[in-house]
């Protein structure tokens, strides 16, 4: 499905979709801002970034040639379900304890992040704005092109993170338990990302 | 879908039911086992009435289910920043802790209803059957935030975890409720 919008419009692709870029940038900056200065730079920096690479990316691909939404909709409701494993298997293995260890310096005094933050954050907040996100892909909304982008990528990061802490957290098997739980994570990134490009492209030579 | 089918999808759902619902009753006692085992065997009986014989449009009824799911996602943040489980617990006298919370309602809870998506979107039974029951859990069940659980524990009319955002998620639910049965009733050659 191509909205009527993407067809009618070219490269600047659907009208007023700069107000959506202008609203996007505004959200990163905010959140970025705020998520330093409440949790610290632990979380702040990666999110920051992949919300960055994940606008400069939309920029040049989806948002000037916007493609098929149907391509990827399997692929980015399979990404928040892959979150939200990760995010269980890191409150099972205890993962905000560790995390609290290991980057003390990089987390804003006075915040603690336990299995509350945590859960509320990655569990049920990370979910929630995905599935919003999927209600304008679908409806082939500029809106819902960036958050594809913001997902897969976002993935990426999440599985990097994901294996990095498997591999320093645990021993033995249960290495093999978080590094299964970023695969997934990994994988639809990967496929995701690969996926938009290719959208994209398709949509540039057929022009 | 085959009559042989579907009465092999049911045995399947009325097992998971009978599996979900006896965990639930085990840790959070009658009260929420009411609610959700409820809202799947309406949604059972709705899903054999319509899109067990015709898969829903998944362009017409994804959009709304990913909006109700996130909104239903908000509310259980809610739920979950204010302890709903102990104040269950206090009206029920069951002992629901924040693990089996979180774990049956904020993470295996969702997978389920997420992947509910991808089976909508593959016009799969399994799939057109959870939209159903999230349907008739956000119409029938959510409300009861609002008028059913702050009467049950007493005194005047107070605050109750979850009860702020709880009917939000019934406006696309009401929406792909009455979508998908003017669709069923369109495609069967009846007036909607």
């Amino acid at each position: 499905m191509i909205n009527a919008d993407h067809a009618e419009f070219g490269r600047g692709a659907v009208r007023g979709a700069w107000i959506t870029a202008l609203a996007i940038v505004t959200c990163i900056v905010t959140a970025a801002a705020a998520i330093y200065v409440e949790m610290g730079a632990a979380f702040a920096i990666p999110l920051a970034a992949a919300a960055v690479v994940a606008l400069v990316a939309w920029l040049r691909t989806t948002y000037r040639y916007p493609g098929d939404p149907d391509l990827v909709v399997v692929l980015y409701i399979a990404g928040i379900i892959a979150l939200i494993v990760v995010a269980a298997e890191q409150w099972h293995r205890g993962t905000p304890a560790f995390v609290m260890r290991a980057a003390t310096d990089w987390i804003a005094p006075g915040f603690v992040f336990d299995e509350r933050p945590h859960i509320a954050m990655f569990a049920i907040a990370c979910p929630a704005l995905f599935l919003l996100g999927g209600f304008s892909l679908v409806r082939g909304r500029p809106l819902g092109d960036y958050m594809a982008w913001l997902l897969f990528v976002w993935s990426l990061v999440a599985g990097a993170v994901q294996g990095t802490v498997a591999v320093t957290r645990d021993a033995g098997p249960a290495i093999a338990t978080g590094i299964a739980a970023a695969v997934p994570l990994l994988c639809v990134g990967t496929l995701g990302v690969r996926r938009l490009i290719g959208v994209a492209g398709a949509r540039k030579a057929a022009r | 879908m085959t009559p042989r089918q579907r009465r092999l999808w049911i045995v399947l759902i009325v097992a998971f039911v009978a599996t979900y619902g006896t965990t639930l009753y085990l840790q959070a006692g009658l009260g929420p086992v009411g609610v959700i085992v409820g809202s799947m065997m309406g949604g059972m009986v709705c899903w054999l009435k319509t899109t067990a014989k015709r898969p829903a449009d998944p362009r017409a009824i994804l959009p709304a289910y990913l909006l109700m799911l996130g909104l239903f996602m908000v509310h259980v943040g809610e739920e979950f920043l204010w302890d709903f489980w102990s104040r269950i617990s206090g009206i029920f006298h069951a002992h629901w802790t924040e693990h089996d919370y979180v774990l049956l309602i904020v993470l295996v809870g969702p997978m389920v209803w997420i992947l509910g998506g991808i089976g909508l979107w593959l016009r799969h039974p399994l799939g057109n059957f959870v939209v159903w029951f999230m349907i008739v859990g956000m119409i029938l069940g959510e409300p009861t935030h609002l008028l059913v659980f702050p009467l049950l524990e007493g005194g005047r009319y107070h605050y109750f975890p979850g009860m702020w955002t709880a009917l939000f998620p019934m406006i696309p639910a009401i929406y792909a409720a009455w979508r998908i049965r003017a669709d069923h009733r369109a495609a069967e050659g009846t007036p909607a």
